[in-house]
């Protein structure tokens, strides 16, 4: 049956330009292949800093907004009933004062970020102490350290209340002043 | 962190699963970025904008296609409008239509010297050569990203394969 069927039924002969196509893809192998191993490229650190002054800020959460109401009303009721309460009029006030000492807030050192901004000035016309390899890696890890100052100064505030982010950011502005240092007695 | 958890995230601003999606994204894109405009500065930018679109349009985001692919398509779009303004521009519509294919012999061709060839072509020439060799885009997805016809994008492509190889020589 089936040698009956291979007989009769017809046969068709690919058009020429399926060779020519198949011919043509084995021609690029070559370049198909050194395709492949193309370089890649990272962008600068730089990138991703402008993109987040671009960019929002997180909405606070709602929940977040009704606990402090909560938590503000039931304290001023926790008041009021002791006040109202008071059983004698031996109760003496006492106050306290807290002063925040200046070494245990982060070091707000605006002359790192000015230091900063004029190496991008300086890098920024293409000088080619920028494109040394050694050079590049120091900025490098500048810039991630200058996201990361930033990212803590938001997360703090402006009341600075954390001590433990305070003195991440000490330590963080500590070594970015290093490498600036290390910097600029490259140029 | 899954796609779809990263997503919902970004979408309320938190900033660390923005980083997050950029440091998954941003060397493919940033290297095809520089592979269309042939310039670091340019591809910062393009880079810059792509994320901002990204991030400013992530609700848009259907699962359609993957997010690696929607990033891709809208970084396509502005490397290629910022090309188109750059003075050295050449217009896709008046290089010759030749299909005759093109021999690249037996031996093997140094990748980082491809990689400067490449970016010695003109930057219509090289923008389809790149989304269809490298990106692995069709004639017709090239042809709608770009705004052209397919067969400009099919001469531009051949251009790009004969004028690469006179220049390998």
């Amino acid at each position: 049956m089936s040698d009956l069927l291979k007989h009769k039924l017809p046969t068709y002969t690919p058009p020429e330009s399926v060779w020519e196509a198949v011919e043509q893809g084995l021609n690029e192998a070559p370049l198909k292949e050194a395709l492949q191993h193309l370089p890649m490229h990272e962008p600068p650190a730089q990138v991703w800093l402008e993109l987040t002054e671009s960019l929002p800020t997180a909405r606070p959460l709602r929940w977040w907004r009704y606990a402090a109401a909560a938590t503000i009303t039931g304290l001023l009721c926790f008041v009021g009933y002791v006040f109202l309460h008071s059983p004698s009029e031996d109760t003496k006030l006492t106050y306290s004062q807290e002063k925040a000492f200046s070494s245990a807030l982060p070091a707000q050192n605006e002359a790192i970020d000015q230091q900063y901004e004029q190496l991008q000035a300086f890098c920024e016309t293409k000088t080619p102490v920028c494109e040394k390899p050694e050079f590049k890696d120091l900025k490098q890890q500048l810039d991630e350290l200058t996201i990361a100052s930033r990212q803590l100064k938001e997360a703090l505030g402006e009341y600075n209340t954390d001590a433990s982010l305070s003195s991440q950011l000490s330590d963080i502005e500590h070594e970015r002043a290093e490498l600036l240092k290390k910097l600029s007695e490259r140029i | 962190m899954t796609e779809n958890e990263l997503i919902q995230r970004c979408l309320q601003h938190d900033r660390s699963a923005q980083r997050l999606l950029y440091d998954r994204y941003k060397t493919a894109m940033y290297t095809l970025a520089y592979r269309m405009t042939g310039d670091f500065d340019q591809a910062n930018s393009v880079l810059q904008d792509t994320f901002l679109a990204v991030f400013q349009n992530l609700s848009q985001y259907r699962s359609e296609a993957t997010l690696g692919a929607w990033i891709k398509a809208i970084l396509v779009r502005k490397a290629h409008r910022s090309s188109q303004q750059t003075p050295a521009y050449l217009l896709m519509e008046t290089l010759p239509t030749d299909t005759s294919s093109v021999d690249w012999g037996n031996d093997a061709i140094d990748a980082a010297h491809l990689e400067k060839v490449i970016l010695s072509l003109p930057e219509g020439a090289r923008a389809v050569f790149v989304l269809i060799e490298v990106e692995g885009y069709t004639h017709r997805e090239v042809a709608e990203l770009l705004g052209v016809s397919e067969g400009t994008s099919k001469s531009q492509l051949n251009y790009a394969k004969k004028r690469l190889r006179e220049l390998l020589k």
